[in-house]
């Protein structure tokens, strides 16, 4: 199963967030169309619908270039996504003027740090995991 | 079904043509399933600390939680 090693890569790196994008869509269908939220956060969720699991994949890819050359642990290789993917986020948000509630922005440092463990261990056990299934790793 | 539709149908089959070689070489299941089946992995103790640590911090700054959910 040698062929196609980046497709493969790219499959396996683009499933978390996908999965978890069911998830968040049935959110925003309860918070917002539900219980009637007055924040308009469809103007948000096209960063984390069409962007965030192109990213993981591509991100895949890319690690899988990389360990041919080095052996980089692929937690830590992963962990490092969020500090490209927390600046393109909020520039969408500023992009698309999109008032973000201050509480957010004054935890933002906290969550950026949860984000980087969270990152690090679904990497780590998860896209590691489909990597070893689909015979990257 | 109409007239159109069949011709439709017509150009399509023949603009595609017929699929060479469809049929995989081999069954691949069996080749997936030992690694379905195989050992879990072993967690080291400073990975459940680390998770436990991301769990009490979003419990103790809830605010971070939908930054946490747009990088998802």
């Amino acid at each position: 199963m040698s062929k196609h090693v980046y497709l493969r890569a790219y499959m396996a790196g683009i499933t978390v967030p996908s999965a978890f994008m069911v998830m968040a869509l049935a959110m925003f269908c309860i918070v917002r169309l539900g219980l009637q939220f007055p924040l308009p956060i469809e103007r948000a969720l096209v960063f984390p619908m069409a962007l965030v699991p192109n990213l993981w994949g591509l991100w895949n890819m890319l690690y899988v270039a990389v360990r041919r050359r080095s052996q980089v642990p692929i937690g830590v290789f992963g962990a490092l996504v969020p500090l490209i993917v927390a600046p393109i986020g909020l520039a969408v948000l500023r992009a698309l003027a999109f008032d973000i509630p201050h509480f957010v922005l004054a935890a933002f440092p906290v969550g950026l740090a949860i984000i980087i463990a969270g990152y690090y261990l679904i990497w780590k056990y998860v896209v590691g995991f489909f990597n070893r299934l689909l015979e990257i790793a | 079904m109409s007239e159109s539709d069949e011709r439709v149908q017509d150009l399509v089959r023949r603009a595609i043509g017929p699929m060479a070689d469809a049929e995989l070489k081999r069954d691949l299941w069996p080749r997936m399933r030992p690694r379905l089946d195989a050992a879990p992995v072993r967690v080291p103790w400073w990975d459940w600390a680390l998770a436990a640590a991301v769990v009490v911090c979003l419990c103790v700054f809830p605010a971070a939680i939908p930054a946490v959910l747009y990088q998802l």
